[in-house]
């Protein structure tokens, strides 16, 4: 696998997980 | 065979009691702390929170940690106590390894003893192991507050002090120092050379010299309490706790049990505490501890008290595989060995098991793992017998029998209120939990944190199975490899971290030249599906708990359910089992229902 695309793709896929969390507890403010 | 399981579970029910007494007593905040621990606990208090800043400050501090661990393992290599010279893990499995230990799951693409350095088990495991832990307890405490009506609900930092350095750091380094009694190593060494017995037995080298055995060790009296009091289950070992180093003895076998289960077990009595409903609080644990025994004793009934299914009840010479590549659509596999094999199975199902625990120890434990949501393992999941199998499937498809600490009572609590709505609706009364209204807000959060776990269960299942990226990984074909992905997804899913085994998922090392077909798709699918199962259902109650205790409390009369009593155990039993029975029961039947009934063993 080559380093440079993986490592910061994976980096950036983790980080926009944990961004859709903290949008979902906005989401759960708003029901 | 019955005495062991009955002196554990005995144990950890004598022992929950004091100790949800004492949880309840530090997350209240009534424990008057040393000055020296005291001044820490201030520096960390940033002022108290309401449950939206609350949950952001326990997400962003699992972000914190993501970005740690990506870093502490993509550095792998040039970091010290790297005496072996370990390279760098795949990204992939980086990536999986990462989000595994920060969500308490644990789940391992790779083997801990042959891929990470002493630097990284010390510097990325071990941490991840007591603060991933720490945050299911928080997250519970944070709902207690709620539901009891408080604006502020404390502060997610200073919560996660107390828990760490009040709760579990005694009760591991007590147990970290009978651990290395009886034998389980502590060092930064990183192998140790020994001369086998039988001289040549590790074959000879280059030279023609006979062969030397390195035997990896490492810091395990410090990681192996954590890992199983935080029911994070993540091995040192590759082979977890069925490695001798990793479990030296009968003892350490009852204890890592013990340990597992104490903090799930005290905590539902903390709920009750806390919120002063000691009583209701009984009854759930009654609820759970039904189904925990059921669980154990299904397990050990189909697996230690009957043979193994492979080598007697289809005892046969030849048998047919269905395959699409073959003419007629079936082919003709012979193993004449089976059938004549001259196996004395009157102590059950040996095959995977190990001995020295005795012979129900593999499959107590396989059910307390799973329903716990620990996710170590003492014995091959993979060689249960198929309804044996089913036993760690139940636990972690309902994922609310005690489950994690903290997180399987947030679990158990969906259930309640959905439980509660159904009752309303059929005789006419509006639902009421804790005195307090359920409304179409905390049914439609209930629901959102209940089918987020079968969501991410079935769905990847449905898509690994259906592709090639599943059939390339795994090692039976059929219903016994079906349950294969759908174990691994149940695993991921219920933050448990258990394997089944006999699935090839492995990348390992980014310069290993033969990696497993589809070991990308398993590291970024399993990823995903640990972060979104582990967080969706801590935020959603805590959002369903706010809006709960915010609510007016309504007199209690004689038509109000009460929640103390037989009658609503039975209720809450029944909507556990009916929902989970609704929700898992078709995948149950096309894996281990199918592979006990088919006409082929080893899942064919």
């Amino acid at each position: 696998m080559s380093l440079m695309v993986w490592l910061p793709a994976l980096f950036l896929l983790g980080l926009v997980g944990m961004a859709l969390c903290l949008a979902f507890v906005s989401a759960c403010d708003k029901i | 065979m019955w005495l062991l399981p009955f002196l554990i579970v005995i144990s950890a029910v004598a022992l929950s009691i004091p100790l949800s007494r004492y949880l309840a007593w530090i997350m209240d905040g009534a424990f008057r702390a040393p000055r020296a621990l005291q001044w820490f606990e201030r520096r960390l208090d940033s002022g108290p929170q309401d449950w939206k800043q609350y949950t952001i400050a326990l997400l962003v501090f699992n972000a914190a940690l993501f970005v740690y661990g990506f870093l502490v393992l993509a550095l792998q290599p040039v970091m010290p106590l790297n005496p072996l010279g370990r390279g760098m893990l795949a990204p992939t499995t980086i990536f999986h390894s990462v989000i595994s230990f920060m969500t308490n799951t644990d789940v391992q693409h790779y083997a801990g003893d042959q891929h990470l350095s002493i630097f990284s088990q010390l510097f990325f495991a071990i941490p991840n192991l007591f603060l991933s832990a720490a945050v299911g307890l928080c997250a519970l405490t944070a709902i207690i507050r709620s539901l009891r009506g408080e604006e502020t609900i404390g502060n997610f930092f200073v919560d996660m002090w107390r828990v760490l350095i009040y709760t579990f750091l005694p009760i591991v380094l007590v147990a970290g120092i009978f651990f290395l009694q009886q034998g389980m190593p502590m060092t930064y060494q990183t192998a140790v050379e020994v001369a086998p017995l039988e001289t040549g037995a590790m074959d000879a080298t280059d030279k023609g010299e006979p062969r030397i055995q390195q035997i990896a060790v490492g810091p395990l009296a410090a990681f192996v309490p954590i890992k199983m009091l935080g029911t994070n289950g993540g091995g040192f070992y590759g082979m977890n706790s069925a490695h001798p180093l990793e479990n030296p003895s009968a003892w350490t076998n009852v204890l890592t049990t013990l340990l597992m289960m104490l903090f799930p077990m005290a905590l539902v009595l903390m709920y009750g505490r806390m919120l002063g409903r000691l009583r209701h609080a009984v009854v759930i644990y009654c609820v759970m501890f039904t189904v925990l025994v059921a669980l154990i004793g299904w397990s050990i009934y189909w697996d230690t008290l009957r043979p193994n299914s492979g080598l007697t009840s289809r005892a046969a010479a030849e048998f047919e595989i269905p395959s699409a590549q073959a003419p007629g659509g079936r082919y003709v596999l012979a193993i004449p060995a089976v059938a004549g094999l001259p196996v004395d199975q009157k102590l059950g199902n040996l095959e995977g098991k190990e001995l020295r625990f005795g012979t129900s120890a593999g499959a107590t434990f396989a059910a307390i793992t799973t329903t716990f949501t620990c996710g170590a393992v003492n014995c091959e999941l993979d060689s249960l017998n198929p309804l044996a199998a089913l036993s760690p499937f139940v636990g972690m498809w309902l994922n609310c029998i005690y489950g994690g600490k903290g997180v399987g009572m947030i679990n158990l609590l969906v259930f309640l209120i959905i439980g509660i709505f159904v009752t309303g609706q059929m005789v006419g009364r509006s639902p009421e939990y804790l005195a307090r209204k359920v409304g179409a807000r905390e049914m439609k959060l209930a629901m959102l944190a209940l089918l987020v776990h079968p969501i991410m269960i079935l769905g990847p299942s449905g898509l690994f199975a259906a592709t090639p990226w599943g059939m390339e990984a795994v090692s039976n074909p059929g219903a016994h490899g079906l349950s294969q992905i759908v174990f691994q997804f149940s695993s991921s899913s219920a933050n448990n971290g258990a394997a089944f085994n006999g699935l090839n998922v492995t990348y390992g090392f980014n310069a290993n030249p033969s990696p497993a077909p589809s070991a990308r798709q398993w590291d970024i699918a399993g990823g995903l599906v640990m972060l979104f199962a582990r967080y969706i259902p801590i935020v959603a109650p805590m959002a369903l708990a706010a809006g709960l205790g915010r609510k007016k409390r309504s007199p209690v009369t004689m038509g109000t359910l009460r929640d103390d009593t037989p009658t609503f155990g039975f209720l809450l039993l029944g909507t556990i089992l009916i929902i989970g029975a609704l929700l898992f029961l078709p995948v149950a039947a096309l894996g281990p229902l199918a592979e006990h009934l088919g006409p082929i063993p080893f899942g064919g």
